[in-house]
């Protein structure tokens, strides 16, 4: 480099040293317009950032609910039929799960006739709570009243599936000298609201709760195919979520899609004040 | 005058100074908390010289009051940053520098590397202070230069930015920023003596 400044540098420099202009006269006002303009456009930016987020998490659990409620039915319906081909099923009380007795077995041939027709008769809402309410009753009480199946009437308004002819699925072992009647709930993984009015049957209360021990339990310990109570879509989580919440028989959100024949689905939404619902078939 | 006047006359200016001083950062306060009478009184403080700079970046009038006004918006949202070590004016003029550059960006891609020998120009014997031609003319100069050139220039030649400092901000090489210079450099002074020697027939007319 040079020792001596550049002439022409040191001309210029010298020349612009104090340099000023005078702004125009709107000049400060469009300054000003700038700032504001700014400061909107970031808070819409913010905006939007947040409502897409909010909708991609919404849309996640919407995914998990429809292909996960899929999946269970499907996988309900083919275990049904393998329970039809063997017409077997284990019913198991739950006191002898818990104090480590025998297991009794015994043959349910009239109980599945029985679940088959009760299944193309009526459908009500599903129980959801059974399926949802995983362990919460676990704890409480377990007095069970052992049934003897074959020697009580059924009055099949809702049925429990019985899914593996192995693996107890639901309870019920009466003592002979206590008749009562029992109901045995019907307990479809997904069900399609009616279009009358939901119809919950209201169980005994011992009865209902060791339905939900059995019921969950078989749940997680079964499938271990991921459809389990593996929340795989959107309907499957906002259901999840909407049980977690409202323990009421009518969730205040829930999505039912129906398996099979129409590729339909309904939305329910209940807060109470008001109620929507919407299905399309 | 009596040494005691003048004593006094520099203890006023001191002191005058100083509350100049504080006025600012009063007016940076200002700013930081968002009043916008602040915002107003540094924009008349500093607007004519930050034009006058941004004059220098731009081809015309229009485009370096763009520049000045997006680079005091700048200064507004980043005013938060500044935090009273060294000068204001400063910091200041780093942003319009950095602003009007920024107008330039997608040009300044394709700069020629030019072989910086070609272009020593230190002629003897002719001094360019004596040089007649007025600011706004050498201003003139200035904006017809293509952006390359032009940036480099005033970067190193006015602003005082070393080559190394003008590669990393204009994304060049150091090389490529002394041949822009050089060239800068050569075409400047072609046309000042151009011009001198014009004015020169004028005043002898």
């Amino acid at each position: 480099m040079k020792d001596q400044p550049n002439k022409v540098d040191e001309l210029f420099k010298n020349s612009f040293q104090d340099f000023e202009i005078e702004p125009m006269n709107n000049s400060w006002v469009a300054i000003e317009e700038k700032i504001t303009t700014n400061r909107r456009a970031k808070r819409t930016v913010y905006f939007f950032r947040y409502a897409a987020a909010a909708s991609i998490l919404l849309m996640l659990f919407a995914g998990y609910y429809f292909i996960g409620n899929q999946k269970l039915k499907t996988e309900l319906a083919a275990k049904k039929e393998s329970i039809d081909k063997n017409k077997k099923g284990t019913i198991i009380s739950n006191d002898s799960i818990a104090n480590g007795k025998e297991v009794k077995k015994v043959e349910l041939n009239d109980l599945n006739n029985d679940i088959e027709k009760s299944l193309k008769n009526n459908s009500t809402i599903a129980d959801n709570k059974l399926a949802r309410n995983k362990g919460k009753s676990d704890k409480k009480e377990n007095n069970v009243k052992e049934i003897n199946v074959n020697d009580v009437p059924l009055i099949a308004e809702k049925y429990v599936p019985i899914l593996d002819k192995e693996v107890p699925e639901i309870i019920i072992n009466v003592d002979k000298s206590n008749q009562e009647n029992v109901q045995i709930v019907q307990n479809q993984i997904d069900t399609v609201p009616d279009k009358n009015e939901l119809n919950p049957v209201e169980l005994p209360k011992n009865i209902a709760i060791a339905k939900q021990n059995a019921n969950s339990k078989s749940y997680l310990n079964k499938d271990n195919e991921g459809t389990k109570t593996s929340i795989l879509n959107f309907a499957d989580a906002a259901n999840y979520v909407a049980g977690k919440l409202d323990k009421r028989e009518e969730k205040f959100f829930s999505i039912n899609k129906n398996a099979g024949q129409n590729e339909g689905y309904s939305y329910q939404l209940d807060l109470g004040l008001f109620k929507v619902k919407k299905s399309r078939n | 005058m009596q040494p005691f006047c003048v004593a006094r006359l520099l203890v006023n200016r001191n002191a005058q100074m100083t509350s100049n001083k504080n006025i600012l950062e009063e007016i940076i306060q200002g700013c930081k908390a968002g009043k916008n009478r602040s915002q107003e009184m540094l924009y008349s403080m500093f607007a004519g010289k930050m034009l006058g700079i941004c004059a220098r970046y731009a081809t015309d009038r229009s485009e370096a009051e763009d520049m000045m006004q997006v680079a005091f918006v700048r200064m507004f949202e980043k005013i938060q940053d500044f935090r009273g070590e060294g000068s204001f004016e400063g910091w200041l003029k780093r942003i319009m520098v950095t602003t009007s550059i920024g107008f330039y960006r997608k040009k300044l891609r394709m700069l020629p590397v030019v072989a910086s020998d070609e272009f020593e120009d230190n002629v003897k014997g002719w001094e360019m202070a004596d040089s007649r031609l007025n600011t706004q003319e050498l201003l003139n100069l200035i904006q017809k230069l293509s952006p390359g050139y032009r940036i480099v220039f005033n970067m190193y030649a006015i602003e005082g930015y070393s080559h190394k400092e003008i590669a990393k901000e204009l994304a060049i090489s150091e090389g490529t920023s002394k041949s822009q210079l050089a060239r800068a450099r050569g075409i400047l002074k072609e046309q000042v003596l151009q011009m001198e020697g014009i004015s020169n027939e004028r005043s002898t007319k």
